[in-house]
């Protein structure tokens, strides 16, 4: 049972270092660089825009009635909404929309790897997967991730601010006034080390469970299922741990 | 939007067949208690989580005003009607919809569905349709669990953290979760249920391709399950505030 819980945490670890060590020796090759910050950049930015505008929108209106409720006014909508997008749901909708995309398409290809013994042929030539596979994959995933969160949060701006002058009848200066007194550059370093973090979490996890998936067509679907499922859960517990840090220095 | 075109037929297709869930009663019950229980973990850790996470964002913004008083109303019903919801939702999506998208991927891939098929007995029935009510009921009645499991998480997170005192965190619960907020937050998680049921098995009923197949319609199942479920949340949201404003709640 100890052992049971145990084990996937040192895997973990141990495929994280080994995949940092390899990068602090600049072993890995330029090409599969740039060729996986663009499946991870390009790819899923159409995903992150879309759902990252529909949440700046709701959130707007949201807050809005909650607004009226305890101050009886919402002069203050727009520095709370960007603060709640850029601390809290700016990260971590960016990292779970990566993570449901590239980290399950991560774990599927290990595992149907695994199953036609690519991974055995690979080491009996002498190559560690995790140099070849993973090591790639964590850099591009802290540069996509950190880049497609500062994106979406200059898209939630222009979502909430449409939709603060569509349905509220805000007006344009006011609007980014209130913005520019309440943001503060704490609340970017947050935003930004949350996702870096999230970043950090999303190829290790997805590759682990690839590497120790069972054999056949079931043991594929239930590494990718674990994937997902094992980082959405990570992530959040990652998120309260990152803020309560951050809330003892603020 | 091809796909979503598919989907309703699929849904049809489904729908059509409803009657004769009566006779595939064993199959339901028994993805239903398999579905329930093994995701039950993940959506107590989401819920806790997700509580505890944005009752620390509320407590930091409030803090500036001098408002904790209104903490506990502010947080729970700032989480049941938008943030929780969607949260909780994706997190099921990849345990609930990815798990039961893999199962009948891989039995797609095996050649089961055809064998069922050839034995005279149509492979919706069998297979899709109680898959499709399990899903989608224990989805909700997972979300509706989740939310609950939230307010607990919050209230303790900021008791432990912040010193918040729970008496005065539940006794401001009334005064803003309001009939309205409880509406809201049961249509979505009935529609979020139905969306994950429906893409689901959607995906899981096409898969093609051998083992890679599989992990790549897992991949496809979680990632258009969150977009749905933005895209829901965003229509419920606005059709429902409209509604409430016309008879006069909101």
């Amino acid at each position: 049972m100890f052992y049971k819980l145990i084990h996937p945490i040192e895997e973990t670890f141990l495929i994280l270092v080994r995949s940092l060590s390899v990068l602090l020796r600049f072993k890995t090759s330029a090409k599969d660089l740039w060729q996986q910050c663009y499946e991870f950049g390009n790819r899923t930015f159409g995903i992150v825009a879309l759902c990252v505008t529909f949440m700046g929108i709701i959130l707007v209106t949201e807050y809005s009635f909650h607004m009226k409720l305890v101050i009886g006014n919402d002069s203050m909508i727009p520095a709370f909404v960007m603060i709640m997008l850029a601390r809290e749901l700016a990260p971590i909708v960016t990292a779970l929309l990566i993570t449901s995309k590239m980290g399950a398409s991560i774990a599927a290809e290990l595992a149907a790897m695994k199953n036609s013994e690519q991974i055995d042929a690979y080491r009996l030539l002498g190559l560690n997967i995790v140099d070849l596979y993973v090591a790639p994959r964590l850099v591009a995933s802290i540069f996509a991730n950190v880049c497609l969160t500062m994106i979406a949060i200059a898209i939630t701006v222009i979502g909430a601010w449409g939709s603060a002058v569509y349905f509220l009848n805000f007006s344009t200066g006011p609007f980014f006034h209130s913005l520019l007194v309440f943001l503060s550059p704490f609340d970017f370093i947050l935003m930004t080390t949350k996702s870096a973090c999230f970043a950090i979490v999303i190829p290790v996890i997805s590759a682990y469970c690839g590497l120790h998936a069972r054999h056949g067509a079931e043991g594929v679907g239930e590494a990718t299922t674990n994937a997902v499922v094992g980082n959405s859960i990570t992530i959040i517990i990652l998120d309260f741990v990152v803020t309560y840090v951050f809330s003892k220095f603020y | 939007m091809n796909t979503a075109i598919k989907q309703l037929a699929f849904l049809g297709e489904i729908i059509k067949r409803m009657p004769l869930l009566w006779k595939e009663r064993r199959e339901f019950t028994l993805q239903f208690a398999d579905v329930a229980i093994r995701s039950l973990s993940t959506t107590i850790t989401a819920g806790i989580f997700t509580g505890a996470v944005l009752a620390l964002q509320f407590h930091l913004q409030l803090k500036d005003f001098g408002a904790e008083s209104v903490l506990g109303g502010l947080n729970t019903s700032g989480t049941i009607r938008e943030v929780g919801p969607i949260l909780i939702a994706f997190m099921l999506a990849g345990k609930v919809g990815a798990y039961t998208s893999a199962e009948l991927g891989s039995m797609k891939v095996t050649d089961q569905i055809q064998a069922v098929r050839c034995l005279g007995i149509d492979p919706i029935t069998f297979f899709v349709l109680p898959r499709f009510c399990a899903v989608a009921l224990t989805a909700v009645l997972l979300l509706i669990f989740g939310l609950v499991i939230s307010v607990l998480g919050g209230m303790t997170a900021v008791w432990a953290i912040a010193g918040v005192n729970p008496d005065q965190y539940l006794l401001t619960i009334s005064r803003f979760a309001s009939n309205t907020s409880l509406i809201l937050a049961t249509t979505k998680s009935v529609a979020f249920g139905i969306l994950m049921g429906l893409i689901c098995c959607y995906h899981g009923y096409q898969t093609t391709g051998g083992t890679f197949g599989v992990g790549e319609s897992v991949r496809k199942t979680a990632v258009q399950s969150m977009v749905a479920i933005v895209i829901a949340d965003f229509a419920i949201t606005s059709i429902l505030e409209t509604i409430f404003r016309l008879i006069g709640w909101a």
